[in-house]
């Protein structure tokens, strides 16, 4: 029996000249067929070369991302109208994994996750591209948080402190006033953006994910009005977008983000949210037939948000220094932290600001609920004087709350306790703040310093927001340089203390209060306390009131 | 894996080709069917909607086996059209089912030709020899593989290897075998056509390894021990491997009884590092 044997010189010339004959064609092209669709899903046959995340052309030019590649066919998230889309047609390559043009061009535009604008401007001048599935920055490349992101929100800056490069998380239920915080972070960044100084300056990214258009445009609108436009670019997926479009949006929103992170600029992005992400992702991963997990999630949603959290990051000085702040957003159901996406976005970020209905409802807006929120790197971050007057304000705070449940009874209590009831009414009422003005730093810094250091004690309860506004103008006025030198205070040393002792001193000779109750007793004022904590909550003061309602109007989540 | 309603269908159709490759049927008439079995295997690997259309138990058969008589009726040898419309009749799990029962039975026709010129001994050393040579020569197998080119060059390639080397049979399965996107890759594609080659002798292949030539004693030895161990007939098939060092290395579907010096040295010094 002659045995086949193929000597390796016959293998060698056969490979060379398989080699040497190929001529590349002129114009080859891939071609596959619809065999099924539905459902913004469609399965395509042929096309053996696609990769993943490439773009895939339909007839018609609309677009699709392959996302699962199997041994004959390929599941096609479709991106866009899918109702022209029918089976026996041909579908194209189109040689790209899924990328977005980026650049300045972006600041002031409403985009869709394909960056293309929806805000009838015209067209985004780029001429680059980023690829939305990058890997994040590698453990070298970075460097510590350091630098403060201000948010100009009183208990933010001083409980929570936010750093550039940081994930904070915002979570809460529905109508907490998630959205609001974060559209205030993007106004804070209005002086920054006045410097013109590109180490200050943050660009701002707004991704709106799965909200009402309206919602959306009303978003739009209050950043308009705020001067805030200019500096922050809006990808947008409202609720009638298909599911890929909302799953992909918060990549666009981080590869146009990344772009100026890696040209050592500062940018702070916010994901409005990713629960309604998570959800999308996980209609598009049933229809594909990937297997479901807890709560019918696919087993990487963790993934899904972790990759596109760790693209956040403080660049290396190498690597021009450059950050990304990221603020995502969760919604809860019912003030449940524990349910499966919120402890996956807990532990991803590096905080979280937890807001809650009970709070809202009671008049303190931002409802940020002190106790369970934490900062786990923004305290290195923190302005060093506002970091020495807020010290004491988180343990205030919560023996504060301890003392409050313990006074509803009415029991009798003792001097010091009334005291800590006394200040900590006073606390509450001092970090509400209406939604869209924020604070700068210095006038944080003087509110919180009077606070924590009992100033306000013998101020009404119902008077602490007039007396922190007029006070803080008049040390504007008698002190022109003060807020500034607060901001850049190496620490909180005793001649600034002193000064702002003397400030308060005085304007407390000339401040007026509400009413003339004739109580100069300290018994007496810290009795009417609990009627007084009463109306505070009950009535939040007239002068806020339009206020509250805007807050309760913009806020989407 | 094959579901339950395309093993049943399969089993039917196992019937239908003894049926229709009996031996009556000339070696050129076999491999005229085997062309025809695999163009309209390819026909419907092509065209997804008439594939889901022929392939759709929902549907009744009827109406199918007509379609497919209309459609490919007089294009093909009136034996093939006889199974094709008897595969097309059948329930399968999925369509994909039934084009992959088509190409099995265009191998099927291609085995029984060889069978008919008494060759297929032959066939399936040449099917093991070329196994063990992509397995050597990686290259190639990639190469071979790359389903992205244009199959007409892979099959110049095949062609520039062993064209003149094998039987025409054997060439026969193998250009079949490199543009099928039924296996992903060739050396799959050869492990079952060497396994459907024994079957029919109703036998089972050993692969058996070892450093030097076994002599025809010591492979009759070999083939009777590994009968009575696995309780039928086995076909040994022997390569030569200096790595191996001494002993023997026999592999018998998913099941490897590895006697080589080799393995017995690299269990040595574990024990010793250990």
């Amino acid at each position: 029996m002659a045995e086949l044997t193929i000597s390796a010189d016959e293998i060698r010339s056969a490979i060379e000249s398989y080699v040497s004959s190929y001529s590349p064609e002129a114009s080859r092209e891939e071609v596959g067929v619809v065999a099924e669709t539905g459902d913004g899903i469609a399965r395509v046959e042929g096309l053996p070369s696609a990769m993943t995340n490439e773009l895939l052309e339909f007839d018609g030019g609309t677009l699709g991302i392959a996302l699962n590649l199997d041994v004959r066919d390929i599941g096609v998230v479709i991106l866009g109208d899918g109702s022209a889309i029918a089976e026996g047609q041909q579908v194209k390559r189109t040689g790209e994994i899924l990328s977005v043009p980026v650049g300045d061009g972006y600041l002031g535009r409403v985009v869709n996750p394909l960056g293309q604008p929806i805000d009838g401007q015209g067209d985004v001048e780029a001429n680059e591209r980023r690829a939305l599935e990058l890997q994040a920055p590698t453990v070298v490349q970075r460097q510590e948080v350091r630098e403060p992101l201000l948010t100009g929100n009183k208990a933010i800056d001083s409980l929570t402190a936010i750093g550039r490069g940081q994930r904070q998380l915002i979570i809460g239920d529905r109508q907490t006033g998630k959205t609001t915080v974060c559209l205030d972070a993007i106004i804070n960044q209005r002086d920054n953006w006045k410097t013109g100084d590109t180490k200050q300056q943050v660009r701002c990214i707004y991704v709106a994910i799965g909200q009402k258009g309206s919602t959306i445009a009303a978003a739009r609108d209050t950043l308009e009005a705020a001067g805030a436009m200019e500096y922050t670019t809006i990808v947008a997926a409202p609720a009638s977008d298909s599911a890929g479009f909302k799953y992909l949006a918060p990549y666009t929103g981080s590869a146009i983000g990344q772009h100026w992170m890696y040209q050592g600029m500062h940018v702070l992005i916010i994901f409005d949210d990713l629960s309604k992400q998570a959800e999308a992702y996980r209609a598009v991963s049933l229809l594909l037939r990937r297997p479901p997990g807890r709560e019918a999630y696919p087993g990487d949603v963790f993934y899904l948000h972790s990759r596109l959290l760790e693209r956040c990051a403080k660049l290396s000085e190498d690597l021009g220094g450059g950050s990304m702040t990221g603020l995502p957003v969760v919604e809860t159901k019912g003030n449940d932290v524990s349910a499966y996406i919120p402890t996956n976005v807990i532990s991803i970020t590096d905080g979280q600001c937890f807001l809650e209905t009970d709070l809202f409802n009671a008049g303190v807006r931002p409802a940020i609920n002190v106790g369970i929120s934490v900062s786990r790197v923004g305290g290195a971050a923190q302005p060093k004087a506002m970091r020495a007057v807020a010290g004491r304000l988180r343990v205030d705070l919560a023996q504060y709350r301890e003392l409050e449940a313990f006074a509803a009874f009415g029991s009798d209590l003792d001097r010091a306790s009334q005291q800590q009831l006394a200040r900590g009414g006073r606390l509450v009422e001092l970090l509400k703040q209406p939604a869209a003005s924020p604070f700068p730093i210095g006038r944080e810094i003087t509110s919180i310093w009077a606070g924590t250091n009992g100033k306000l004690d013998d101020i009404e309860v119902s008077d602490v927001r007039r007396f922190e506004s007029e006070f803080l103008d008049f040390v504007g006025h008698q002190a022109p340089g003060l807020y500034d030198e607060l901001a850049a205070a190496k620490s909180f040393d005793e001649a600034l203390s002193t000064q702002l002792d003397k400030l308060v001193d005085d304007f407390k000779k000339q401040f007026q209060a509400t009413e003339k109750s004739e109580d100069t007793g300290e018994r007496k004022s810290e009795k009417t306390k609990a009627p007084a904590a009463k109306s505070d909550t009950s009535a939040p003061d007239d002068k806020t009131a339009p206020d509250d309602k805007s807050e309760q109007k913009s806020d989407g989540s | 894996m094959i579901r339950s309603a395309s093993r049943q269908a399969l089993v039917e159709l196992r019937k239908e080709e003894d049926a229709v490759f009996d031996g009556r049927v000339s070696a050129d008439t076999l491999i005229k069917l085997a062309g025809d079995l695999y163009a309209v295997a390819d026909l419907l690997v092509a065209q997804p909607r008439l594939r889901r259309t022929l392939g759709d138990p929902a549907t009744a058969p009827a109406g199918r086996v007509q379609l497919a008589e209309s459609l490919v009726g007089g294009k093909i040898d009136a034996k093939s059209l006889r199974l094709v419309t008897a595969a097309i009749g059948l329930r399968w799990s999925t369509p994909w089912d039934l084009t992959d029962a088509l190409e099995g039975a265009g191998d099927t026709a291609l085995f029984a030709a060889a069978e008919k010129q008494q060759k297929l001994d032959p066939v399936e050393d040449e099917l093991f020899r070329l196994e063990r040579i992509l397995q050597a020569e990686g290259e190639v197998a990639a190469l071979l593989d790359e389903f992205t080119v244009d199959p007409a060059r892979r099959i110049a390639l095949l062609d520039a290897l062993v064209g003149s080397k094998v039987n025409p049979i054997t060439l026969e399965l193998l250009h079949h075998a490199v543009t099928s996107q039924r296996k992903r890759s060739i050396t799959l594609a050869l492990d079952d056509l060497l396994e459907m080659a024994s079957a029919r002798r109703d036998r089972s292949v050993a692969r058996v390894t070892s450093a030097v030539p076994l002599t025809d004693a010591q492979q009759d030895r070999l083939a009777s021990a590994l009968s009575a161990m696995y309780g039928r007939t086995m076909s040994v098939r022997t390569a030569l491997d200096p790595r191996v060092q001494g002993g023997l290395i026999v592999r018998v579907g998913d099941e490897v009884i590895d006697g080589s010096i080799a393995r017995k040295l690299a269990t040595v010094r574990t024990a010793l590092a250990g």
